[in-house]
């Protein structure tokens, strides 16, 4: 998972996708965990805090995700048909499988532009063991970061959306609401859903 | 021969515009040039992909199967042929070649290969935007890189072939350094514009 955050650009000469960096996943979690406490720290300490936080924190993920979906559809031909279907597919399995060696759980649609995508063990909420309204309140931050990866890896495949998450119950389990904003003479129906 | 390579992103802004042809002269013709052929070949883009995305209609062959970023031939304008590969990103890919060779597919496909992994590494690049026009040193000598081993083995291998009809241009004008002047050329492409 860090080794392809922090890959490193392959030379020109050789095929991109045969060479991967490996790189520990500790080293991941410490770096994203010294980023978010950086963020939290660090910076504005108005009223707006946790809003410029969680806003950080997305604008970060979606860069990274909308580098990682360039990288990783490179050999993927995604069919212009029914291109929104293909590209959550695409996201629940090549680009999971890429980032957590998993592939998301359930995703499930009204076939109106909302899908939701429910992952039963995320991997970066395993640190949060207590159930009580701090600890929500931390993973919620955290989850900001694969909203943005989400949110960024959509947008670079021709999707405009939006992205919220929430922490379910048992807490390393959550869920991802994606909903797509289609622009112009699309299907109106989708429009009034899209406000955010 | 590969006289330029366009890149060019999502809403049809150019990224990226190298021409290989030697200059003809100091005007400023000859990017101009270039840049109305690139633009002139969306269109043609626009079209092609859409009939590959479809199944291929019998009244229009192509090469490319419906699972391919290469779409193969998409145009001639003026007196180039005009080549495209489309990733699934919507990053457009142009090849604009001189007519005066044969083209041989393979070897173009492997050339936007070449080119999509150069754009990806480029891209993962943290400091490189993710849009806007690429200034980047080394996808820059990637590029040439890639057009002049192309260019070496056509002109290579239709020295072979004894050349064809349309070998009007030598090759040495058409390497990538800049200081040979063809004035032959350099008319053609003024009157073209």
């Amino acid at each position: 998972m860090a080794a392809d955050l922090l890959k490193k650009p392959s030379s020109t000469s050789s095929q991109h996708q045969n060479k991967k960096v490996e790189c520990a996943d500790s080293l991941f979690d410490y770096l994203f965990a010294a980023m978010i406490d950086t963020l939290r720290t660090g910076g504005d300490q108005g009223p707006r805090k946790e809003e410029l936080l969680a806003e950080t924190v997305r604008a970060i993920g979606f860069d990274v995700g909308y580098r990682l979906a360039e990288s990783i559809a490179q050999g993927r031909v995604l069919a212009a048909e029914s291109l929104e279907v293909n590209v959550m597919k695409f996201i629940c399995k090549e680009f999971w499988i890429e980032i957590f060696k998993k592939q998301i759980d359930k995703l499930q649609t009204n076939n109106q532009g909302v899908f939701v995508l429910r992952d039963a063990k995320f991997r970066w909420l395993a640190p949060f063991t207590a159930n009580d309204e701090s600890t929500r309140r931390a993973a919620a931050t955290v989850l900001n970061f694969p909203c943005g990866l989400i949110k960024g890896a959509l947008e670079n495949l021709g999707i405009n959306s939006t992205v919220q998450a929430e922490v379910a119950p048992a807490v390393p389990s959550c869920s991802f609401t994606i909903k797509i904003r289609r622009s112009g003479s699309g299907s109106s129906s989708s429009a009034s859903l899209s406000a955010r | 021969m590969i006289a330029c390579i366009a890149v060019v992103g999502k809403k049809n802004e150019l990224l990226y515009l190298k021409p290989f042809l030697a200059q003809p002269d100091a005007s400023s013709d000859y990017f101009l040039s270039f840049h109305f052929i690139a633009h002139s070949a969306l269109d043609a883009f626009d079209e092609r992909s859409k009939s590959v995305s479809r199944r291929p209609s019998p009244s229009f062959p192509s090469p490319a199967s419906t699972n391919d970023m290469f779409l193969g031939y998409l145009c001639p304008i003026e007196e180039f042929r005009v080549y495209g590969y489309k990733t699934s990103t919507q990053i457009k890919f142009l090849a604009i070649l001189t007519e005066n060779n044969p083209v041989r597919e393979n070897d173009l496909k492997s050339v936007f290969q070449g080119l999509h992994i150069l754009y990806v590494s480029y891209l993962q690049s943290p400091f490189s935007p993710l849009t806007g026009k690429i200034t980047s040193e080394r996808f820059s000598k990637g590029v040439e890189r890639q057009v002049v081993v192309y260019n070496q083995s056509i002109s290579s291998n239709s020295a072979h072939e004894g050349g064809g009809g349309l070998a009007t241009l030598s090759s040495s004008r058409l390497l990538p350094s800049t200081s040979s002047i063809s004035a032959s050329f350099s008319s053609s492409l003024t009157s073209g514009t």
